[in-house]
């Protein structure tokens, strides 16, 4: 028992040398499929509905707005849409400014906090 | 007693051990994913819910009116919504919803904002399941083109009013 010629000692030392190399491959591959649920479920939760909603709204928006009345326009809209999100728990507005030329969008919620200046030229925004 | 034969008896053991271990760790770990599936059949059936919004909402035609079967048609076209009775959408817009949903089971709802309130209209009244996820989608119109409309406010045609079409889809 004493000696390293021993068979029994060879075959646990190869068995552990086999385990520690399943271990390490099973480790990886638990890693590897965690960061990529984790990934895959960011991008599936991350409200991007929302905020494409606010941007086809700017575009409808700017393309109604009487350029008479922009001003009152804009604050009627700001405060609409800013009580509609309300109820879902999260923050929303359109800000139009410089007479429709630009369109300020927010958005916040629990985990996203995101702002965007739309530039519209003739009623299209981009 | 072969103490050589004890031995290897011993060592064998304890080699089966680690094997077990390790195929041990290698079964838990490809456990991982399976409770997380049920939320990417709820991402299917939201998508299917913002899908459908999307392709009810549509702009006027030529003259200047709406397709009785977009979101705008829909909202023009309610009577007696405010006062909660026959608010019910058109035919043509439940035909295509219908249509686009397939064999979904969904419920309708409508939010809007009058005097710094929240309004609401179930317009499809039906009771969600559990697994049942919402979509929304908001409808900007003027009061100009909400005249013959329930939503008619007087006063100025250039007054805008959101309207946000919630619509609720599960598998029945």
């Amino acid at each position: 028992m004493a000696s390293m010629k021993d068979r029994g000692q060879i075959l646990i030392l190869f068995t552990l040398v086999v385990s520690t190399i399943i271990i390490s491959i099973s480790v990886l591959h638990a890693q590897n499929i965690l960061a990529g649920m984790e990934t895959s479920r960011t991008m599936m939760l991350f409200p991007k509905e929302e905020i494409r909603n606010l941007k086809d709204l700017a575009d409808v928006a700017v393309k109604k707005m009487p350029s008479a009345k922009w001003q009152e326009y804009s604050q009627e809209i700001y405060d609409q849409i800013r009580t509609l999100y309300s109820q879902k728990g999260v923050y929303g507005d359109l800000i139009i400014v410089e007479n429709g030329n630009k369109v300020i969008l927010n958005f916040v919620s629990a985990d996203v906090e995101y702002s965007e200046t739309i530039y519209c030229v003739g009623g299209e925004c981009r | 007693m072969n103490t050589k034969a004890q031995a290897f008896t011993l060592e064998g053991v304890a080699s089966a051990l680690i094997l077990l271990l390790a195929l041990y760790t290698l079964y838990q770990s490809s456990l991982v994913i399976s409770p997380r599936w049920s939320e990417a059949v709820n991402m299917q059936t939201k998508i299917k819910a913002q899908d459908t919004l999307k392709i009810l909402d549509s702009y006027e035609k030529v003259d200047g009116k709406f397709h009785n079967d977009s979101l705008q048609g829909m909202i023009v076209n309610l009577k007696d919504c405010t006062i909660g009775v026959n608010c019910t959408p058109n035919t043509e817009f439940l035909t295509s919803l219908s249509i686009i949903l397939g064999d979904y089971d969904y419920r309708l709802e409508l939010y809007w904002v009058n005097n710094s309130t929240i309004n609401s209209a179930a317009l499809v009244d039906k009771k969600p399941s559990p697994n049942a996820v919402a979509a929304s989608r908001y409808v900007l119109l003027n009061n100009s083109e909400l005249r013959n409309s329930v939503f008619y406010r007087g006063g100025e045609d250039w007054k805008p009013m959101i309207f946000e079409v919630r619509l609720i889809l599960w598998r029945p």
